[in-house]
């Protein structure tokens, strides 16, 4: 049997994109309930030029989060992805 | 709530082996950071297996660079509570972070490597991104 640590997310610091929130944090899990983030930044998306702003701030900055967990239903999940995949290029 | 101390032993002799001496007060910091000319690097340590086990070979392999910096210190996250909560103090732009990789130049924060950029590579891929931060900022290693 499995355990989280065998997640390919798990541990890893991701970018969890709904319609109208970003939440940045550390994967822990998911399941039918949704996905499972620890130490979390949940910030209100106003436009895209403003998510893609934030985004590559906290590439290069690092996270800080304003919520110690959060479960986001995977209905309103739109994309999981690493922050560092969001690094500023140069 | 700190870790049992018997848990991180054996992280934190891994780096006193490489030559760190560890911060345990805010007084430690003051003295061996903040007051310190030259290029400090402060390790904040920890138990997190996903990053805090890549980052801790990747020194090792910076620390064989041709730069590196005058002083290597280390605190440990989730354990020298004061020390790591004063440390973080001195960048107050970065958020906390553990592990961590921050380097120091007369005092002054000049480099920091956060948990994000380390968690999922390989211990090489740390190394040099420490390499670089030692190139750009400490004085070559001397060989006679």
């Amino acid at each position: 049997m499995g355990s989280h640590c065998d997640l390919p997310l798990h541990g890893f610091t991701v970018v969890v994109e709904t319609d109208k929130v970003l939440y940045i944090g550390r994967y822990h899990s998911e399941s039918e309930r949704g996905i499972l983030l620890n130490d979390v930044d949940a910030h209100d998306v106003q436009d895209e030029t403003e998510k893609l702003e934030y985004l590559a701030k906290s590439a290069k900055f690092g996270v800080f989060k304003n919520t110690d967990q959060v479960q986001v239903p995977l209905d309103r999940v739109s994309s999981v992805r690493k922050l560092i995949e969001y690094t500023p290029k140069g | 709530m700190r870790y049992p101390e018997h848990m991180t032993a054996p992280m934190r002799q891994e780096l006193v082996q490489m030559g760190f001496s560890e911060l345990r007060t805010p007084e430690d910091v003051q003295t061996e950071v903040e007051k310190s000319s030259g290029t400090v690097l402060v390790f904040v340590n920890s138990v997190c297996g996903c990053a805090g086990g890549i980052a801790r070979p990747g020194i090792a392999l910076a620390l064989s660079h041709t730069h590196v910096p005058d002083k290597l210190t280390t605190i440990f996250a989730g354990m020298d509570l004061d020390a790591v909560e004063y440390t973080r103090g001195l960048f107050p732009d970065y958020p906390p972070s553990s592990p961590q990789a921050v380097l120091f130049k007369d005092g002054k924060v000049v480099e920091v490597v956060q948990r994000h950029q380390i968690e999922g590579s390989h211990p090489q891929e740390f190394a040099g991104l420490l390499a670089t931060a030692f190139e750009k900022h400490c004085q070559p290693v001397a060989t006679d």
